[in-house]
């Protein structure tokens, strides 16, 4: 495993830096590797002898098939040692809300559970993003689980964006309550820059690049939560680009050739860009990722990422 | 792909976030209008570049595309403006322009109409609908929204369906309404005991509100409802036809079944799966030359070779399981020039008018 060169932080320092956080929020356009960006931060955590719990909310289970599991559903399931996973339901985060956090079990099982007040709960909008909210800060700052750190595997960056600032929506709605005071609560959660961070993945694609700016500048004036590291995923290895082997292979050697060029054009529009208060991390491209995800191919990867230094990347060891 | 362009009036493109749906739906929609059709093509939130590519406007409803000479169709790009749809919708709907202007002042309506997930779905349904009906198109192409789950888009209708068959407002709602209007929970019907449940919840004041709000928009979300049944059959009908899009990598297959088997519960039939970004056929052949040596970029792309095929493979058997019968299967390779030129769109226009097969 090689370093990239020049780095002004060493990779032990950068990994320190979010996994000091309680809860870490993992988007970017969908596709660009957001849940294996969410097992690498959850393999360096784990090494530091940290538990940790990855979240997601899909209509269908993501992480646990990549982790070669069953699917899991609204379970804590240990992934790998240490490494913890959960599909949260929105619908039974509401349960759990009114149940265990308001300890009325009876209300639940009187209301909730008739099927034309489920049909009347389906109308509020934005219930299931308060709901989902509301859990991952009662995971990450009231319930007895003892985990270290909470990481979300959350959706792509417009329903992302939309989950964020829905929030903000109900607290200056003009209503009040009970609920609301709640959500108050999760929104200054949220912002605390000491337990919350937001991690944005994305490639070296230019239009992924395009969106990824739009979203930095997007999140930095209308999010509660602070973006503190981008994440490339899939940099291609100019070293590579030397290699005899490849150079009497011009199909080959033209394929690598397009994806280095559109990486450092990529790194080229980030320094254009002076991102302050971002850290860059980077992660090769392997062309193809088998499964199940182990901890050894995670560490192959990546041992806590390339910090990326705007220097070219020196590929991965086998 | 000619034979299923030709026959149908609306063309729905369905797949996980990233696998390129939004550039495949422009193909199609290009390719179309080649053909002779007159398109319009629904996008939600197409990326900046790509519109500006494309010479669309952003903030205008509908604009037309310029295509070459030789088109013989026409391609009209509509975008989703959720907000003005639903201004739209709510003027549409209301019993008078008083009412409408009532609802659109509401404290409440700026929330429910822009911020709140959900209401992007049911606009989009709404702009689709107004599409379908508009003569001046005979096919519409509807790339469904990004980052959202595409089954809560085709879902939608069902959502509100329950929401009137329970007659929730009747039940619920309205006596909830008159009662803490009144000042007292009387607490005698069955839904007052329900509601002033949930009021335990929200809160009483916040749920009122919230009642009040409902009872206002009450016409817009019938006349809402009706649309969505219509769409609801247009979807179905034989004139619809679903494009799976797909990559081929395990976890992006694995959404894109998901999605397929939904498809099928939900009585969609599918007409073809996109595989998209494939290891391009030079570079396949490249990885056969006898003379190659071990080296790490050689061995990662012979994985992804033999990966991709034994992909394609589980997807044809897996669509076969599903859906009883065998949909054809379109690999389209990775393209070394991203999308940012006209040139470069209808260049990748062409995949889209292969022959029928595979």
């Amino acid at each position: 495993m090689e370093r990239t060169k020049n780095s002004t932080r060493t990779s032990d320092q950068a990994v320190k830096h979010y996994l000091a956080k309680k809860l870490l929020l993992v988007t970017g356009k969908g596709g660009v590797g957001k849940s294996l960006c969410s097992l690498l931060i959850a393999r360096d955590a784990s090494r530091l002898g940290k538990k940790v719990l990855i979240v997601e909310s899909s209509a269908f289970d993501k992480l646990a098939p990549m982790c070669g599991a069953k699917p899991i559903g609204h379970r804590e399931v240990e992934l790998y040692p240490g490494v913890w996973g959960i599909n949260l339901d929105p619908k039974k985060c509401f349960e759990e809300y009114v149940c265990l956090h308001l300890g009325i079990p009876s209300l639940y099982e009187r209301v909730f559970s008739s099927g034309v007040v489920a049909s009347f709960l389906d109308a509020i909008p934005g219930l299931d993003e308060v709901m989902l909210l509301g859990r991952l800060f009662y995971t990450s700052e009231l319930a007895d689980k003892g985990y270290d750190l909470i990481i979300f595997d959350a959706p792509a960056t417009g329903h992302f964006v939309n989950m964020m600032t829905t929030p903000e929506t109900i607290v200056k709605s003009g209503l009040m309550g009970p609920l609301v005071k709640e959500v108050a609560k999760v929104l200054a959660f949220l912002k605390d820059t000491s337990k919350v961070a937001n991690i944005l993945v994305t490639t070296t694609e230019p239009l992924v690049m395009s969106e990824t700016l739009e979203f930095v500048e997007l999140a930095s004036k209308g999010l509660p939560v602070c973006t503190t590291t981008l994440v490339v995923n899939r940099q291609a290895c100019s070293a590579w680009l030397l290699s005899p082997e490849l150079k009497v292979h011009p199909s080959l050697h033209a394929y690598l050739e397009t994806k280095v060029l559109r990486y450092q054009m990529a790194i080229r529009k980030l320094e254009h860009a002076k991102l302050s208060g971002i850290e860059f991390l980077s992660v090769p491209d392997r062309e193809s990722l088998d499964e199940p995800v182990t901890f050894n191919m995670l560490d192959q990867l990546g041992l806590g990422f390339f910090p990326l230094a705007f220097t070219d990347s020196q590929g991965f060891g086998s | 792909m000619i034979h299923s362009l030709e026959a149908s009036s609306v063309v729905v493109l369905l797949g996980p976030g990233g696998v390129g749906k939004t550039s495949c739906s422009l193909a199609l929609a290009i390719e179309a209008a080649r053909m002779g059709r007159q398109v319009a093509l629904l996008s939600i939130d197409p990326a900046k570049r790509l519109a500006a590519a494309m010479g669309m406007s952003i903030g205008h409803r509908i604009s037309t595309i310029k295509l070459p000479p030789s088109f013989k169709g026409s391609l009209h790009a509509a975008m989703l403006d959720a907000k003005q749809m639903f201004d739209a919708m709510v003027r549409r709907h209301a019993p008078s322009p008083e009412v409408a202007e009532k609802i659109l002042e509401h404290q409440l309506y700026y929330a429910a109409s822009t911020k709140l997930s959900g209401s992007l779905e049911y606009m989009a349904l709404a702009m689709l609908q107004d599409l379908i009906d508009d003569a001046r198109y005979d096919l519409v192409v509807v790339d469904t929204p990004p980052d959202v789950n595409a089954l809560d888009f085709l879902a939608r209708p069902d959502v509100l369906g329950r929401f009137q068959e329970k007659r929730v407002m009747n039940w619920l709602v309205k006596p909830f309404h008159i009662a803490s209007k009144i000042g007292v929970m009387r607490l005698m019907s069955v839904g007052e005991r329900l509601m002033g449940g949930v009021a335990q919840v929200t809160g009483v004041k916040a749920l009122h509100a919230f009642a009040e709000f409902l009872i206002l928009i009450q016409q817009i979300i019938d006349g809402f409802h009706n649309t969505s049944k219509k769409i609801s059959r247009t979807l179905r009908s034989q004139s619809t036809a679903f494009f799976l899009v797909s990559t081929a990598t395990p976890a992006v297959t694995r959404a894109t079944m998901s999605l397929g088997l939904e498809m099928h519960k939900l009585g969609f039939s599918l007409q073809r799966i996109v595989v998209n970004r494939c290891l391009p056929d030079e570079v396949a052949l490249g990885l056969q030359a006898p003379t190659l040596d071990h080296h790490p970029f050689v061995d990662a792309l012979k994985r992804r070779k033999l990966s991709e095929q034994s992909i394609v493979e589980g997807l044809r058997d897996e669509v076969r399981s599903i859906f009883g019968k065998s949909s054809p299967i379109t690999m389209l390779a990775e393209r070394r020039e991203s999308l940012e030129s006209f040139a470069a769109i209808l260049d990748f226009a062409k995949c889209f008018s292969m022959p029928e097969g595979g």
